[in-house]
């Protein structure tokens, strides 16, 4: 028994620390990583990733208002839709919950931060921050769609019918 | 983008393979004595997993599935590491550097050095015959191995040979019909129990599956050519399995001080040797024996004592944990 401790422990040390170690060092790097696409090139780019919308309301606007996609592995992308009549809806998508673009941080941070509180049970309102915004991932969608990836995702205000139905619209090409 | 994916690669090998390696050689030390079985097999695996977790990665990336994209949690974030090497003008080519050496390094090991010495013992096996005496001995380790639950497998046939030599060996040829011999030699110096335990040793390698497995792992080896720790590993592995054959022979003979005996006995031949003069490979290979006949007489003490942890647990736990702290690195 003392044994199986000792090796649990020290796997999990292990991992932390090497963990911790890799945050460190490249702490400052993680933020520079997400290059955005300019205007221009968005359709193009768009082209190259590995999915397509079936799906977008007629309220959006097309192509995205912004594209980021990380260097070097093309394969994590986060784009912004923006309603043309109303400039407050807005939904994110994309594929990486392990970083975000800057300028995703002020929305990123109160989700975590509800997320935080809801798993502590000090808050009743769900995941909602300023402006309504929430997340919704694929799964919460209801799945569905022939991408089945448990990791896209929406950041948005749009409502929930319409996040699920563009969430469930997004096939691999 | 090609070379940095491919890059991506060996970076992730080698990380995986580096860490697993640290993270093992901890618990040898700290799990100590552990069976040597379970550190060979441990270090197999060292060397086999990351070959598995590439694979299994390519299938979900052609599959379409999101896992092989986006981990829960990656203790190393490859993908940054790349991009971040790649935006320097000379870090990448340190490390190229260090995996172009590994590669020059196991190129040159494997194929000049062992290609000179002719890749292993030559053996005139027409000088080989039956012997009653070591048949009688064969049929009483098997039936030791069966009673400590150590079969070999049907598709497999074991048979003994003497041969007249001066040079005192003993060994094993064969994949699924395996020889084993005995020179005269070993055979005049040791006496009946150690005969045994060195026969039941060489029995304990066809239940290991010995070189099937060797060529095996060297395939999975070969597949990483510039991983550093792979070349380090290999060399343990061939080493540790000595000793876990060691521990598989005892367990037949319930006699592991015969086998230290006659190891120390056979080390005598080779210290003896120590007063030509050797030079190059040869010498490194002499030392080496020296060394590695140390580490297996002790590890027979241990048996002796019946040291080993047994835990049950403990080589399923190092699988799981190896699977995990690798696809961490991925």
């Amino acid at each position: 028994m003392k044994h199986r401790a000792i090796l649990i422990f020290w796997t999990a040390f292990l991992i932390f620390a090497i963990g911790s170690l890799d945050r460190f060092l490249i702490r400052e790097h993680s933020a520079d990583v997400w290059q955005l696409i300019e205007k221009t090139n968005i359709s193009e780019a768009i082209a190259r990733l590995h999915f397509r919308f079936t799906y977008l309301p007629n309220v959006v606007g097309w192509p995205p208002d912004k594209l980021f996609i990380k260097r070097h592995a093309e394969s994590f992308f986060w784009l912004k839709l923006s309603a043309i009549a109303n400039n407050d809806e807005v939904v994110w998508i994309g594929n990486d919950i392990s970083s975000y673009p800057k300028e995703m941080k002020g929305i990123v941070d109160c989700l975590e931060e509800k997320d935080k509180q809801n798993k502590q049970n000090k808050h009743e309102n769900g995941q909602i921050c300023p402006g309504k915004i929430k997340k919704i991932t694929h799964k919460d969608a209801g799945g569905g769609s022939n991408y089945a990836g448990p990791s896209i995702i929406a950041i948005t205000n749009f409502s929930n019918e319409v996040s699920s139905k563009i969430l469930h619209g997004i096939i691999r090409k | 983008m090609g070379r940095i994916i491919f890059f991506e690669i060996l970076l992730m090998n080698t990380l995986q393979v580096g860490v697993a390696y640290f993270w093992f050689k901890m618990v040898i030390r700290l799990l100590r004595p552990l069976s040597p079985v379970i550190v060979a097999k441990s270090l197999e695996y060292i060397v086999v997993f990351p070959v598995v977790v590439i694979i299994i990665k390519t299938l979900l990336v052609v599959s379409g599935s999101d896992f092989a994209v986006q981990m829960p949690y990656q203790m190393i974030r490859l993908k940054l590491w790349n991009s971040a090497i790649w935006e320097t003008s000379y870090w990448w080519l340190v490390l190229m550097a260090i995996l172009a050496g590994s590669t020059f390094i196991f190129v040159f090991q494997e194929f000049i050095i062992l290609g000179r010495r002719g890749g292993g013992q030559h053996l005139d096996t027409s000088a080989a015959k039956r012997d009653d005496k070591l048949e009688l001995i064969l049929k009483a380790v098997l039936q030791g191995l069966e009673k400590s639950n150590y079969k070999i497998p049907r598709y497999k046939k074991v048979e003994i040979f003497k041969v007249e030599d001066r040079e005192q060996f003993a060994l094993l040829k064969g994949i699924f019909h395996h020889k084993i011999y005995l020179s005269s030699a070993l055979i005049d110096t040791l006496d009946e129990e150690e005969v045994m335990a060195t026969v039941a040793h060489e029995v304990a390698h066809v239940i290991y599956g010995d070189n099937l497995r060797t060529l095996l792992i060297w395939s999975m080896r070969a597949l990483q050519p510039f991983n550093p720790f792979t070349l380090a590993i290999f060399r343990d592995i061939i080493e540790v399995r000595e000793s876990a054959c060691d521990y598989l022979a005892s367990e037949a003979t319930k006699n592991p001080m015969a086998l230290a005996s006659a190891l120390i006995k056979m080390q005598g031949e080779v210290e003896r040797v120590a007063g030509e003069v050797l030079v190059g490979a040869e010498e490194l290979a002499r030392r080496e024996q020296i060394y590695t006949t140390k580490n297996r007489v002790n590890e027979l003490l241990h048996l002796k004592n019946n040291r080993f942890n047994k835990d049950p647990f403990i080589p399923v736990m190092v699988v799981i944990f190896l699977l995990i702290i690798m696809w961490g690195i991925t």
